[in-house]
Parts: structure tokens; C-alpha cells; sequence
């Protein structure tokens, strides 16, 4: 397993890199803006925003999440398609599922350590100049978007993994639809109660990967 | 592979609880009808509810007897709503009711407000600002700090970020006096600087007592009202309303709507029948005569007209819904739904809206179809028994999740 999981890094270590240039760029300049919005209208007028009309401080991170699931998902499993080598790698003498959980898990751990740093350096920041429901705040109204990044890591690996092209078209709707409900335009932290859903969604899209790769190992064309 | 149904399966089911929200959600946008509701107002002159109803180009003005009114001749009848135009005609009336009138005192003695069932349940970040009640100019100034109410009070100085010490204390140990229970239950305020006064905030403490907190030449002034004395309170809406005759709106559990008088704090009741407070939206336009209330359920719209001074019911109209286009398709293709929010909450939650029971013939159907049509024989009946429960999403799931020997 560690072999599979030493392989998955070799492949992807470069994109984790540049994801976490893109992340730590992207957290750069919000706190940049976010400085240059206190010096311009002053902090008394930021709060009073952030308090009477829900103004958000992490707004610029809302699609790079998603993106970055979908693309990890590509750069990992788009080679293992290509030319069929998945194929060498579901021989090995290892229980195909396990191997399976073992490179999902690689990616989604991944991704799960870059995001709850980018946030908790957020939220770290934030909290020099606003309080800690501010920063709360603008936690729950980012967390949809980073469990979007996951869930479009899971369900993009379940459509790269997916042998026919025509059924990774309904793979992606399906990836889409599930991934929209994350999306809606809410107010900071009305999420909240859109969690345990979530989890679970999060928990049994895990496992989606396992179904287009037994499809691919039966030879389905 | 082992589980390869069982994964099979819990895909179908992602797939279809994803389309039983996305399908409704575009079909619903797709269908999109407006009431059409006419814009209704009760006469202070004529003494009934006036309809202003727009059709294309077409403007129609009318009372509630039938009687159709010009343009002007509508603006005469409803003074309290045209006083801008009969001023800028000429036409304003000197007394009205006997009642001197002139834009100023109608103005002062207007209001509008608005209830929406989501103020009941929306996030809130917990924070909250006070303004000085009369700090004696034009429009109000922001304070430079914030407060947290919840377990405690505690004010925040917005530019070192860093507790109030001084301030805390002096507005903790004025509330410990007034009797003031922690947790705080809610707090309701406008800090809006765009007014000439600000009334801060009421609040619901731990023991369900109705307290007032304001700042008065940058002390706290905090009064229990004693009104969760009398109801068990359910809501309150701040309103500022220039004659000052009261604070805002109480709503009871019971869904009883109350005047909080200012400055006695005296509850005064609206004859109004008891709403539905996760249901029904509110609109009050009041001016010196009286007040239209204007309360919207699933149903229609009901138009109650009250007396100014005693708010009681002096009349009411009933409109009815007419079925919109996606009641229509929606009661015809989904006999069950999923929406992530609504009006009743600013939460997003899954929740299963049921329609009628007549779409059920197109998932008998569907299934029938799918039964006689589908090309594998194996758990043909399960899946005809699935798509029979979930209609058009279960059937586009099964359909593009395939399945493999």
C-alpha cells in the first residue's frame, strides 16, 4: 500500500506544488485586499458591513477549491487511463478495492491537508483585525466551498475512472447537480444545518470510484 | 469486485435525490408565473380597499364596490398614499377625516413595515453595534465598537480589536441590576445611522423576560418590559417610526401580532386572526387613519384594514391564489420534491415538499414503460418498484447508471 501511495505522490507531487503556490497566492492577495478595504473605508465601516449586510472577507476562494479537486482528479487518474494502464496497476497481487482506497485516499488527504491549512491561515489571519464570529463567519461560509473541492475530487475521479465516454457525460451531470446543492447563495453559515448531509454525501461519493473501476476491469467498453 | 451492487445502488440513490432538486429547481424557474396580485390599499376618503391592477400598458383603478376611478380622481381617494402628487397638483386637501393634514404630518405618521417568516430562522453572526439614542445630529454616528450578547456582554474596539473592558462592565453590572438573565435568547435591533434616533436593541433573556437596551448620553439605559410577563413572546421587528407611538412589532407564540407602545412599553393588540409565523409574510402600510395589513399564505392574500387608534379590524378582502403554471406541471410530473430553502428559513435544508397525488399516474407510467422496455431481465421488478416511488428523477438515475455482468 505504501508502494501505491509512494507512486501516487511521484505522479502528483508537482500539481500538489503548484496547488499549493496557486492556494497560498490566492490567501495572499485576500488578506492584501482585505488590508487595502481597512485603510480605504476604515475598519468601523468593514465591520458594520460585515455585521448589518453580511459582507464576506473570503469570497475570492469560492471556486479554487472545486477547481483544484477536479483537476487533482484529472492529473491523477487521466494517465491511468490512458492506454489502459490502470489495467498493470489492478494485477497487482492486492485486493483491487483496497489499492483503490489507497490512491483515492492519497488524493483526498491531500487535498483535505491543503484546505484545512489554506483555512486555518485564513481564519489565523482574519483574526488579527475581526473578531472571532467574523472569523467564524467567514469559516462556515467557506466551508461548502472546500467540501466542493472535495466532492468534485471523488466524483471527478469517478468520471476519469469511468471507461465509456458516453457514460462519464452522465457521470459529470450527476458530479454537477450533486456538487450545485454546495453552491446556492447563502448567507454566512446557513450551511450549518446542510452539514450532516454533506458528511454523509462526502462518505458514500467516496466509494462511487470502486463501481467505474470494476466497470474497467470487466473489460466494459 | 464485492460490493458492486451495493455501491450501484447508493449511486443510483445520490443520482436521484440530486435530480429530485435540480429537475423541480429548473422546471420551476421554467414555469414561473406571477400572480398578478393587485396593489391594494384601504381609502381613508372612500372608506374601502382601493386596487390599482397593471395589464400590459393598461391600468385599471378600482374600489372594492366596483366603482372605477381616473388617475387623479385615485390619487383624491387615497391622499395618505398620493400626498407627493396632490401637493405637487395643488390638490391637497387642508383636513381630511377632520383631521388637519399636511405632507409633513402625514409623512411623520406613515410607516411601512415588513415581516418575512425567515427572520425566525437565519443565521446570525453574533455581534452587534450600539449607537448613542440621541447623539444630536442629522444621522446617527457609528460608535467605534461592537458587542457580543450571548453568554455575557462584552464591547469590542472595532480598531484595536480588543475587549472594552470599562464599557463591558459598566453594561454588565447594569444589566445584573435590572434583573437580566444570561444566555441571551435573541436580540433584535436597526443600528441603521440613517435615522435621527436610535432605540438599540430589545432582547429575550435566559428566563423569557423582554428587556430594552439603549444608550443615553453614552450610558446604558436597560428596562425590563415586563411584557413575557403577559405572552410568551416568539419574535420582535424594531421599527423607527418618526411619531415615536411605538418600538416595533411582538408576535406570541401563538402567532398574535402586538404594538410595543413607547415609551410605556405597553402591548397594544392588532385584530388580526393568529398567523402562521414560519409561514406568512406581513406588509403594513400605516399612515394617521389606518393600516393596511396585507398578510400573504400559500392560499392568497389577505387585506385586513385597521383603525389607527384602536387597531381594529374595520374591514377585509380575500384574494385567492390562482394555480400558477407550476403548481400545474409540478402537481402532473413530481408527485414529491426536494428543495435545499425556501421562505420559512434562511438555513439550507433538505426538505420534501409532496404535491398531489396525480402524478402518480405518470410514474405508474414510467414504470409500466420501463418494465415492458428494459433490456435486462435481472431486477427489472425493483427497479419498476424504485421508479414507480421516484418518478422522473429515479427513472433518469436507473437509466444512466449502468449496470454489468
Amino acid at each position: 500500500m505504501n508502494a501505491i501511495i509512494y507512486k501516487e505522490w511521484i505522479k502528483t507531487r508537482r500539481f500538489v506544488l503548484l496547488l499549493g503556490v496557486l492556494f497560498a497566492a490566492l490567501i495572499t492577495y485576500i488578506f492584501l485586499w482585505s488590508g487595502q478595504m481597512m485603510e480605504a473605508s476604515g475598519a468601523v465601516i468593514i465591520w458594520e458591513t460585515i455585521i448589518g449586510k453580511d459582507m464576506r472577507l473570503v469570497g475570492y476562494i469560492k471556486y479554487l477549491p472545486p477547481a483544484a479537486g477536479i483537476l487533482l482528479a484529472i492529473v491523477q487518474f487521466a494517465p491511468e487511463m490512458q492506454s489502459k494502464r490502470l489495467k498493470l496497476t489492478l494485477h497487482l497481487p492486492v485486493n483491487e478495492g483496497k489499492m483503490m482506497c489507497g490512491m483515492l485516499g492519497y488524493g483526498f488527504t491531500v487535498l483535505l491537508a491543503l484546505f484545512s491549512l489554506s483555512c486555518a491561515i485564513l481564519m489565523l489571519g482574519l483574526s488579527v483585525r475581526y473578531a472571532h464570529e467574523i472569523v467564524m463567519a467567514n469559516f462556515w461560509v467557506s466551508l461548502p466551498w472546500f467540501a466542493g473541492g472535495l466532492f468534485t475530487y471523488l466524483l471527478g475521479s469517478w468520471t476519469c475512472l469511468e471507461p465509456v465516454w458516453k457514460q462519464r457525460i452522465f457521470n459529470a451531470v450527476t458530479a454537477a447537480c450533486l456538487v450545485a446543492t454546495l453552491y446556492t447563495d447563502q448567507m454566512s453559515g446557513a450551511y450549518a444545518t446542510y452539514l450532516p448531509y454533506m458528511l454523509a454525501l462526502l462518505a458514500v461519493c467516496f466509494f462511487f470510484s470502486l463501481y467505474s473501476t470494476a466497470r474497467f476491469k470487466d473489460g466494459v467498453q | 469486485m464485492k460490493y458492486k451492487n451495493i455501491i450501484r445502488s447508493c449511486i443510483i440513490a445520490a443520482t436521484t435525490l440530486a435530480l429530485l432538486w435540480a429537475i423541480p429547481s429548473l422546471v420551476s424557474t421554467a414555469t414561473y408565473s406571477s400572480q398578478n396580485h393587485p396593489f391594494v390599499y384601504f381609502s381613508s376618503v372612500v372608506k374601502q380597499f382601493c386596487f390599482r391592477k397593471t395589464i400590459g400598458k393598461q391600468t385599471q383603478r378600482y374600489d372594492a364596490a366596483g366603482q372605477e376611478y381616473t388617475e387623479s380622481q385615485f390619487d383624491s381617494i387615497m391622499p395618505m398614499m398620493y400626498y407627493r402628487q396632490l401637493a405637487l397638483n395643488g390638490l391637497m386637501p387642508d383636513s381630511i377625516n377632520g383631521a388637519a393634514v399636511t405632507p409633513q404630518i402625514i409623512r411623520s405618521n406613515s410607516f411601512i413595515f415588513r415581516y418575512r417568516p425567515s427572520e425566525m430562522s437565519q443565521p446570525h453572526i453574533g455581534l452587534y453595534v450600539l449607537l448613542e439614542s440621541m447623539s444630536g445630529r442629522a444621522n446617527l454616528q457609528s460608535p467605534g465598537d461592537a458587542f457580543r450578547f450571548k453568554d455575557k456582554i462584552e464591547f469590542i474596539d472595532i480598531l484595536a480589536n480588543t475587549v472594552d473592558r470599562e464599557k463591558s462592565e459598566l453594561y454588565e453590572k447594569e444589566l445584573n441590576k435590572r434583573g437580566y438573565t444570561f444566555p441571551t435568547q435573541w436580540a433584535f435591533g436597526d443600528f441603521s445611522t440613517q435615522k435621527s434616533f436610535d432605540e438599540g436593541y430589545f432582547a429575550l433573556d435566559a428566563s423569557g423576560q423582554f428587556f430594552h437596551m439603549k444608550q443615553v448620553s453614552g450610558k446604558p439605559f436597560i428596562r425590563n418590559t415586563k411584557v413575557g410577563d403577559s405572552i410568551s413572546i416568539a419574535h420582535f421587528s424594531m421599527l423607527n417610526v418618526s411619531n415615536k407611538r411605538f418600538y416595533g412589532f411582538v408576535f406570541d407564540n401563538q402567532g398574535y401580532m402586538y404594538i410595543l407602545e413607547s415609551p410605556s412599553y405597553k402591548l397594544r393588540k392588532l385584530d388580526l386572526p393568529p398567523l402562521s409565523l414560519h409561514g406568512d409574510d406581513v406588509l403594513i402600510m400605516g399612515n394617521m387613519f389606518y393600516w393596511t395589513v396585507t398578510v400573504t399564505t400559500e392560499e392568497g392574500k389577505k387585506y385586513f384594514a385597521l383603525n389607527n387608534e384602536t387597531l381594529q379590524k374595520v374591514d377585509e378582502y380575500l384574494l385567492d391564489n390562482k394555480t400558477n403554471r407550476w403548481d400545474k406541471v409540478s402537481s402532473w410530473l413530481f408527485p414529491a420534491y426536494i428543495t435545499l430553502s425556501d421562505n420559512s428559513s434562511r438555513f439550507v435544508q433538505p426538505k420534501v415538499h409532496f404535491t398531489a397525488l396525480t402524478a402518480f399516474a405518470l410514474n405508474i407510467a414510467i414504470a409500466l414503460i420501463f418494465a415492458i422496455f428494459a433490456r435486462k431481465k435481472v431486477n427489472v421488478a425493483f427497479h419498476a418498484v424504485y421508479i414507480l416511488v421516484t418518478g422522473v428523477a429515479g427513472l433518469i438515475a436507473v437509466l444512466i447508471t449502468p449496470d454489468f455482468k
